[in-house]
């Protein structure tokens, strides 16, 4: 180790040079470039978010038109217009089943609805007030 | 640390390191660039590090050895001698122009992995648990190699100075 001391002195006595300010700023600018590249969509990413887009915004225009489609047909039935007599009939089992621990009239509603849009073209109706007490009556046990 | 901030601080370390490396300023550039976009993708990874110097000149190395094996496939690369040593000199300063000539041109003749240890130890002021963990051997690796290289930089300096007188 005493033979490379003065191998060490003059080694020690040396010191790099400093990067020249042009590549400095070459390497930061590229960088730089980078940075915003990575910041941004790729165009594959680009594209499946497009398409997710698209998606989702059919499920949400067809859950709308869904929903629209099913209030305009409860205001129907809401407003006295009938409901089928089969269809009651056929319903009134499963209604009572699935009403005995529920009170919630907004299932009824939807039961309405669902066997109204079933059963509507048959033509044979019954008012709405009328189903109603109906079940009502199943439920309670009067 | 900052990208800015590790450029800074450490920029011109590196880039000597490269260009000792690779023995070409221009290629160094190309790598050292390549270490700081690639240091943008792991950014968060980077600020997280106890020992940002360490994992930059492995990160460097790393770069530099792909580098190598993409433009050569694989093959090492030999500059003349005489050429590498002027590469060397250009990319070191010091007070006296004598030693300078006379250490560029003797770390231009040791083997290569010995004289990585050596300018990673004397110029870049790593320890040689940091030159082991940048070179990915154990330390006892790095302390022979510092130890042979040493020794033969110190035969080439005074074989060169039985030349000159």
């Amino acid at each position: 180790m005493k033979n490379t001391n003065k191998a060490a002195k003059i080694l020690e006595q040396l010191s790099p040079k400093p990067m020249p300010s042009e590549i400095k700023e070459r390497i930061l600018l590229k960088a730089r470039q980078k940075k915003r590249e990575y910041g941004t969509l790729s165009p594959a990413y680009r594209a499946l978010f497009g398409i997710s887009l698209i998606l989702l915004l059919v499920v949400l225009l067809s859950d709308l038109v869904i929903r629209k489609n099913e209030c305009r047909y409860l205001v129907s039935v809401m407003n006295g217009q009938q409901v089928s007599e089969d269809t009651l009939e056929e319903g009134l089992k499963e209604m009572t089943d699935g009403l005995i621990n529920s009170e919630d009239e907004s299932y009824l509603n939807q039961w309405l609805a669902r066997h109204y849009r079933r059963h509507k073209k048959h033509g044979r109706l019954r008012n709405y007030q009328d189903v109603l007490d109906i079940l009502k009556e199943e439920i309670n046990g009067t | 640390m900052k990208i800015e901030e590790a450029l800074d601080s450490l920029g011109d370390k590196l880039y000597n390191y490269l260009t000792i490396k690779l023995g070409s300023p221009q290629d160094a550039e190309d790598v050292l660039q390549e270490v700081f976009c690639r240091l943008i993708r792991y950014k968060l990874r980077f600020r997280l590090i106890r020992n940002p110097s360490a994992y930059l000149f492995q990160m460097a190395r790393n770069e530099a050895a792909d580098f190598l094996r993409k433009r050569k496939r694989g093959q090492k690369i030999r500059y003349p001698e005489e050429e590498f040593s002027k590469v060397i000199k250009d990319s070191l300063k010091g007070p006296d122009q004598k030693a300078l000539d006379k250490a560029s041109e003797a770390l231009a003749k040791i083997p290569d992995k010995q004289r990585e240890v050596i300018v990673l130890k004397f110029f870049e002021q790593l320890t040689f648990e940091e030159i082991a963990r940048v070179c990915g051997v154990p330390m006892g690796t790095i302390t022979s190699r510092y130890r042979y290289g040493m020794e033969k930089l110190r035969k080439t300096m005074e074989g060169r100075d039985e030349k000159y007188e």
